[in-house]
């Protein structure tokens, strides 16, 4: 950049291409801009041309049908629901992976021998497949052959299995616990970083002021760690507000739409329903939502720069 | 000059690739493989005969090389929409019974009279199951195996829990399961499928008719919210609360429990006995192990219920080989190949010379098996195109009234409501 505003280089540029800067730099970035424009932008406009469109997999042919899905799915006796299953799985994976994430940065960031390899080791649940970690999640928790029942038949507090994936409560938290798991890592990472710009200075000084760990945890990591914790929450919410496969996997939406969220609903509506024009409305709005996460994400980097 | 070689190397460079694409193209046109699509041939069981049957056509029409592409079977429907309306090859695929009808409105399966002609087909396949290929009058499906869905039990498990005769009404088969539950707390007297919808939909159906109702009537009314079947989820709940039926039970895991001696009965097609053998029952021994039955009835002398069941094979208009595809499903449905697939694996073979074969004539448990057929009924819902939605509406119904979300009557009138929603 330096070299083009001091003139010389882009000088030269103009002089052999006959481009000034500020077109050369559109010319670089064309690349990166038809690629996002290829897959972003296209899908997400032809999602929002086809909810308003009667488009079926099956049905050859379009009808326009106006606002008519979107009257449909919100005036579905189910949306509330699948808007509320949204929500607290949302909040509850955002809440464990979160917990989880923060207790374990601040362990590894004692700096003790072997933490890097254990740092590593962590990212492992972030980068095995969503499926297989449902796998794994589903072998926990099935009723026949789980590992859950055997162990708490075998401590002894109960003396019969459960199906925990066939029960409203279970399989709902057994899908958070699987998710938060899986999104633990990258939050670890995130947090870890923002330990690390804390001034070890401070904490020395409020130790030798006799402030305790918890006193010491509220009074500088926290407010220290502010900005990269809300920064991490809000891409958290919004990679939770996506989240499908492990949610598929393990339950398929049930039992009796126990876990559907809005991702499991534009699934069911495309590929078990085909259609496709309904499921495009129910991702707009699923969109608008994100949207606002989104942007509160936006505002939060710029305020932080 | 140095630009001038610049753009030299650039055009070089660009003209490498594209050149490369072209003549993959090009080889593509001449060993690309048919596609032959389905779900069989990835599940462990039936894979090696899968590999078996392709290989056998691959030696012997090595100019038209088939390849096998699969997806879990609660996949394959959507992934065949997908995939043809995506334009990508597909040349023979494996359908469900019912699934025909759900691609037909498509307009992508060929007319098969057309491709493997309509004297061939009377010739070697009965009439009957030639005809459920038939929609709107055309042939887009042949039949590929062809039974029912009825129940099976372990017979040396019903022995151990003291249960000497095979159950025939419902209040003898409720003694067995708590026989059963009393033998062994921990195994699952009757393994009902609870998850997976289109298992679910298609059991329940069967027991709606034991209590005399139907999801759909002859001229295509909603009348699942009748008192019948209000009595039928009423003895399902009752079953749930003595821990006589479990939830969360797919088709897939109530197979591996029954192989596993941890089922008494369970609801399975005609290959339950190859499944049984592969996920560990003895094969010299499986008489003991797995046995079909009819569906226990409300009162003695009753029908006993089942619905049929069966594969089809139809070509896609994404063929680039419509002859060689017709001539790879003659492959598969013949005698030599049709006799093979009932050796390994139990399924009915569909045309006349493989019916009459002897390995099939003589084999004990397909005569069990024929002898429920003879009582199948069509499915309710696969007349719909939107099956898989009803079904999916079925299901959770089901599991609301199981997990006590909702009583019977408040499910049913849920369901029915529902269901016309989606229909209309």
């Amino acid at each position: 950049m330096s070299r083009s505003r001091n003139g010389r280089t882009g000088g030269r540029q103009a002089v052999r291409t006959g481009l000034s800067d500020a077109q050369f730099g559109v010319v670089l970035a064309l690349p990166a801009a038809l690629f996002f424009a290829g897959i972003v932008l296209y899908p997400f406009a032809n999602s929002l041309i086809m909810s308003v469109f009667d488009r079926s997999l099956i049905y050859p042919g379009t009808d326009f049908t106006g606002l008519r899905n979107f009257r449909r799915v919100l005036s579905d006796p189910n949306f509330p629901g699948v808007a509320r299953n949204t929500a607290v799985f949302v909040s509850g994976t955002t809440a464990v992976s979160f917990s989880l994430g923060f207790t374990w940065a601040l362990i590894l960031n004692q700096g003790y021998r072997g933490s890097a390899f254990l740092r590593g080791l962590t990212l492992c649940a972030w980068i095995i497949p969503g499926a297989a970690i449902a796998f794994l999640w589903m072998w926990i928790f099935h009723g026949q052959y789980g590992v859950l029942n055997l162990v708490l038949r075998r401590i002894g507090l109960t003396s019969r299995n459960y199906t925990w994936l066939g029960t409203r409560q279970f399989a709902v938290l057994a899908v958070i616990l699987a998710r938060g798991w899986q999104a633990m890592p990258w939050y670890m990472l995130l947090l870890l970083g923002g330990l690390k710009a804390i001034n070890f200075d401070q904490i020395e000084a409020a130790r030798i002021d006799g402030a305790g760990n918890i006193r010491v945890l509220r009074s500088i990591v926290v407010p220290g760690m502010r900005q990269i914790i809300g920064v991490t929450l809000l891409i958290g919410i919004i990679m939770s507000l996506q989240h499908f496969d492990i949610i598929w996997v393990m339950t398929q939406g049930g039992p009796a739409r126990a876990t559907t969220t809005f991702s499991v609903e534009v699934y069911r509506h495309a590929f078990q329903n085909y259609d496709l024009g309904r499921a495009a409305a129910v991702g707009v709005i699923w969109s608008a939502i994100l949207a606002v996460f989104v942007l509160l994400n936006l505002r939060a980097r710029r305020n932080g720069e | 000059m140095r630009y001038l070689g610049h753009i030299t190397l650039i055009v070089v460079l660009a003209v490498i690739p594209a050149s490369v694409a072209l003549a993959a193209g090009q080889a593509e046109e001449v060993t690309d493989p048919m596609v032959f699509a389905g779900w069989s041939g990835s599940e462990e069981a039936s894979a090696p005969v899968f590999e078996e049957k392709i290989s056998r056509w691959n030696e012997a029409n090595p100019d038209t090389p088939v390849e096998w592409l699969g997806w879990p079977w609660g996949d394959t429907l959507d992934q065949l929409l997908i995939r043809s309306a995506g334009g990508e090859r597909l040349d023979v695929a494996q359908l469900q019974l019912g699934w025909a009808e759900v691609i037909a409105p498509t307009g992508r399966l060929l007319d098969l009279d057309e491709v493997i002609g309509r004297e061939w087909l009377e010739e070697n396949i009965p009439a009957a199951s030639l005809e459920a290929g038939v929609i709107d009058g055309t042939q887009l499906a042949v039949p590929y195996t062809s039974a029912s869905i009825g129940m099976v039990h372990n017979p040396s498990l019903l022995a151990a829990a003291g249960v000497e005769e095979i159950p025939e009404t419902l209040d003898e088969f409720e003694a067995a399961l708590e026989a059963l539950a009393d033998y062994d707390p921990d195994i699952v007297p009757y393994a009902l499928t609870t998850a997976g919808a289109g298992s679910v939909a298609q059991d329940l159906n069967a027991w709606f008719w034991t209590f005399g109702g139907r999801m759909i009537d002859d001229d295509g009314n909603v009348v699942i919210d009748s008192p019948e079947n209000e009595a039928a989820i009423e003895w399902f709940v009752s079953l749930h609360d003595r821990d006589l039926i479990a939830l969360d039970m797919d088709r897939f895991d109530a197979r591996v429990l029954f192989a596993e001696q941890q089922v008494g009965f369970y609801d399975d097609a005609i290959l339950a006995r190859g499944i049984a053998i592969d996920s560990g029952v003895p094969e010299d021994e499986w008489e003991g192990y797995i046995m079909p039955m009819m569906r226990p009835t409300v009162n003695p002398g009753d029908d006993p219920q089942s619905g049929l069941w069966g594969h089809q094979l139809a070509i896609f208009e994404n063929t680039q080989n419509a002859e060689a595809a017709g001539e790879f499903i003659k492959h598969l449905i013949g005698e030599e190949i049709g006799v093979y697939y009932f050796e390994q694996t139990g399924l009915p073979p569909v045309t006349h010379d493989a019916i009459e074969h002897p390995s099939v004539t003589a084999d004990e448990g397909a005569d069990r098996w024929l002898d429920i057929t003879a009582y199948g009924r069509n499915h309710e819902l696969l007349q719909f195109e939107n099956v898989s939605e009803l079904q999916s509406i079925v299901t959770e119904e089901l599991q609301a009234a199981l997990i006590g979300d909702k009583s019977p009557a408040r499910m049913l009138a849920d369901a029915a409501a529902r269901l016309e929603d989606a229909i209309d």
